[in-house]
C-alpha cells in the first residue's frame, strides 16, 4: 500500500485508497478478494494480488490507461 | 478506553515523526447517524498519533452534514481518514485515503503515510515519476489489506 501512496503522491490523476477488509467485507468480497494485499485499479478494471515492486505495478497500470 | 500504543510504538513513532516536513491535517469522516462501529476506534487511533506532533491537526467530519466536504474528497464509507498537507484553507490533496480503523500492521501504513504526505517526496525512481506525472486518465487504486 505504501508504494501506492507514493504513487499518488506524483501524479494529479491518481487516488489510492487503503481499505481495511474485515471491516468492509461485502465490500472486498466484491472485487474477489481472497486474500490481501489486493489492488484493484478502477473498480477491477485490472487485479493485482500480493505485494508488488514499483515497476510491475507501472506495468498494471499501463494495462488500464491503453 | 485504553491507549492504542504502548510505550515502546509511541517512541517509534515519535521518532518517525522526526521526518516530518510541512504540516499535516488528517480529515476523518465519521457519522452520527449510520451505525459505525470502528469510528470510536479510528478517532482514538488518529487523535492519540497526533498528539505526538504538533505538525498534524485531525479535523473530524460529519459524513451527513458535509455531503460538498465527503464528495470533495470522493468519501464512499466511514470511518474514512483523507489526509491532506497543510492545514485551515491551504490543503493540498494528494490522493491519499485510509478506511477503517487502522489496526495490526495497517497502522504502520498510516504513519508512512502522514510521513509520505507530509514530506511530499516519493522516493520513486525517474522514469516512474515520469510515467505518473504524464498520466492524463484518473486512477482509482483500492488497496485491500488486514491487520495481520
Amino acid at each position: 500500500m505504501v508504494l501506492a501512496y507514493r504513487m499518488a503522491l506524483e501524479s494529479e490523476n491518481m487516488e489510492v485508497e487503503g481499505v481495511e477488509a474485515m471491516e468492509f467485507l461485502d465490500f472486498a468480497l466484491g472485487f474477489g478478494v481472497s486474500s490481501v494485499p489486493h489492488t484493484t485499479i478502477n473498480n477491477g478494471t485490472v487485479n493485482i494480488v500480493g505485494a508488488v515492486g514499483e515497476d510491475k505495478m507501472v506495468e498494471e497500470i499501463r494495462k488500464v490507461i491503453l | 478506553m485504553e491507549p492504542f500504543m504502548d510505550k515502546d510504538v509511541k517512541k517509534q513513532v515519535e521518532e518517525a515523526f522526526h521526518e516530518l516536513v510541512n504540516p499535516i491535517t488528517v480529515m476523518l469522516f465519521t457519522s452520527k447517524v449510520q451505525a459505525c462501529e470502528h469510528c470510536a476506534e479510528a478517532r482514538q487511533i488518529v487523535e492519540e498519533v497526533a498528539a505526538l506532533s504538533e505538525k498534524i491537526t485531525v479535523q473530524e467530519v460529519d459524513f451527513e452534514q458535509n455531503p460538498d466536504l465527503a464528495k470533495k474528497y470522493n468519501i464512499q464509507r466511514i470511518p474514512t481518514y483523507a489526509i491532506l498537507q497543510g492545514t485551515g484553507e491551504k490543503l493540498v490533496d494528494f490522493g491519499i485515503r485510509f478506511s477503517g480503523a487502522p489496526v495490526g500492521v495497517e497502522f504502520t501504513v498510516l504513519i508512512h503515510g502522514l510521513v509520505l504526505v507530509s514530506g511530499g517526496d516519493s522516493e520513486l525512481k525517474e522514469g516512474t515519476r515520469d510515467f505518473l506525472h504524464n498520466l492524463k486518465q484518473p486512477l482509482n487504486l483500492k488497496v485491500f489489506t488486514t491487520p495481520t
